[in-house]
């Protein structure tokens, strides 16, 4: 399993990946691909919406079943990755890449520290 | 998952094969083994096999097998000639349906029924209130499993196996065959749309049948698929599913399968209510339908016209073959018979949806 140092996660195996002072981009996990199967739809949030952390943000539909996606971080939404609506594969075949949802601006940079580091979730992951 | 969920005998091969395993009505089985979409490729395109031995065996003997059958059953075996099976319902005095087995009929004194695991126990019950003493009833649900071989390959790969003979077996026929140790029941049945077979072998040989269809079935191409792979293929066949899209509360009329409720028949159980129930007419009906465009329909998900619900979706998937969402459901009788466009409203959103006829695909029955 792909782990990125770099990286920020959550507990809900969404990755957060600091761009500039107040901007983060989001996605989910290789690890929480895997345990979604193939990925078919993503319902991405609207532009300028307002999210809250830990609440839901984002749908991905896998062949079996929809899942929710959280906000890691409390924001405005300033962007999404319009690839997925023709290419949803792009997040099994490359979730740290191009298979990222969307990039938030962030209502209280301090958010972050709460969040998982690298180890912290390697560490969760193989808890399972 | 505790030790009370049953495994059948190839679980260990599924784990050793990385396979992701589910409960399935308190069974340990592999959903998948690589991604659904890739295993239902194999399956349209070449060669899938199925560990499906978590379905369940009663077997009845005697001389008052065929009445017996006839009895629990609506559709009529009486014509059936011996190693053929038949698609039926088991209703209850409503007309409910408490199953939908497969009858295999040996001979007039020997049938096997095919159940659904979730059943098993419930049908036995059900079967044992109308026996007389001229009949055994035996549930070898936990001695017998069964594998499946399904897609345009699988004769090849049955020839291979278990012989010319075996694989030339006509649509729903089924033969008893040897095969070294191995004492084998083989049919051209499957749910998956596709030409296929299914295999009945005592436990002590399942690990070792796997093994060898895998082996015969290498240069086919035949991968190991799970239960996703198989509920997408079915949805796309058309082919129901208990629990799902059927149960005790709805009948066969209802089900579209009124196909199977054999009125002319003397007698059966549920006959009187059914035949109640087509005199006064349906209120729903199932249907099959198509997402227009966007959205994966789901159970349990609305069915809207103009904004009022008329029905509830039962089953949903995104199709691979289609590249779209497709489901069965339940509606108001008149949206079933005008085809009507609805709408399937996910997550609050309503998404156009054409109801269509089933299959979804284009079916391959060799051996029809």
């Amino acid at each position: 399993m792909d782990f990125l140092e770099d990286l920020f996660y959550t507990k809900t195996h969404e990755w957060v990946k600091k761009e500039g002072d107040n901007r983060v981009r989001v996605g989910i996990t290789s690890h929480a691909q895997s345990e979604l199967g193939d990925v078919v739809y993503v319902e991405l949030p609207d532009l300028d919406r307002v999210v809250k952390a830990g609440t839901a943000c984002t749908v991905v539909e896998s062949v079996k079943a929809a899942y929710d996606i959280y906000a890691p971080v409390s924001g405005k939404v300033i962007e999404t990755n319009n690839d997925l609506e023709n290419n949803p594969q792009l997040v099994n075949e490359d979730p740290y890449g191009k298979g990222w949802f969307s990039i938030i601006e962030m209502e209280d940079p301090q958010e972050l520290t709460k969040l998982l580091s690298n180890k912290d979730y390697e560490e969760l992951c193989q808890s399972k | 998952m505790t030790d009370n969920n049953k495994k059948t005998p190839l679980y260990d091969v599924h784990v050793d094969l990385r396979a992701k395993i589910v409960d399935y009505h308190g069974f340990l089985m592999p959903l998948e083994y690589s991604r659904i979409i890739s295993e239902h490729r194999s399956v349209r395109n070449r060669a899938g096999l199925f560990d499906v031995s978590h379905m369940g065996e009663i077997i009845i003997e005697g001389k008052g097998a065929t009445e017996l059958v006839q009895k629990i059953i609506t559709n009529d075996i009486s014509n059936l000639p011996d190693h053929k099976a038949a698609y039926s319902p088991i209703c209850d005095e409503e007309g409910g349906i408490l199953d939908d087995i497969i009858v295999f009929k040996y001979n007039l004194e020997k049938y096997m029924l095919v159940v659904n695991c979730g059943n098993t126990k419930k049908d036995n019950k059900w079967i044992n209130r109308f026996k007389s003493d001229n009949v055994n009833i035996n549930d070898a649900s936990d001695q017998i499993s069964l594998l499946a071989v399904q897609g345009p390959k699988s004769n090849e790969v049955i020839r291979l196996a278990l012989g010319d003979e075996c694989s030339v077996l006509s649509h729903f026929h089924f033969m008893e065959v040897t095969v070294g140790e191995m004492q084998l029941t083989v049919s051209r049945t499957g749910y998956t749309g596709e030409d296929g077979f299914e295999i009945f072998v005592d436990n002590s040989h399942c690990v070792e049948l796997w093994k060898m269809l895998l082996e015969k079935g290498k240069d086919m191409d035949l991968k190991p698929a799970g239960l996703g792979a198989r509920d997408t293929l079915r949805l796309e066949a058309g082919y129901l599913l208990y629990g799902n899209d059927i149960d005790e509360y709805i009948t066969p009329l209802e089900a579209g399968i009124g196909w199977t409720v054999k009125f002319e028949k003397t007698d059966f159980i549920g006959k009187t209510s059914l035949l109640k129930l087509k005199k006064y007419g349906l209120k729903r009906m199932f249907v099959a339908f198509k997402m227009r465009d966007k959205g994966i329909p789901r159970t349990d998900n609305e069915i809207t016209h103009n904004n009022n619900v008329v029905g509830k979706v039962t089953s949903g998937t995104f199709s691979p073959s289609l590249d779209i969402g497709i489901g069965f459901g339940y509606v108001l009788k008149r949206f079933a018979e005008h085809k009507s466009l609805v709408n399937i409203r996910i997550r609050g959103t309503d998404y156009p949806a054409q109801i269509v006829d089933t299959p979804f695909i284009t079916l391959n029955k060799k051996g029809s």
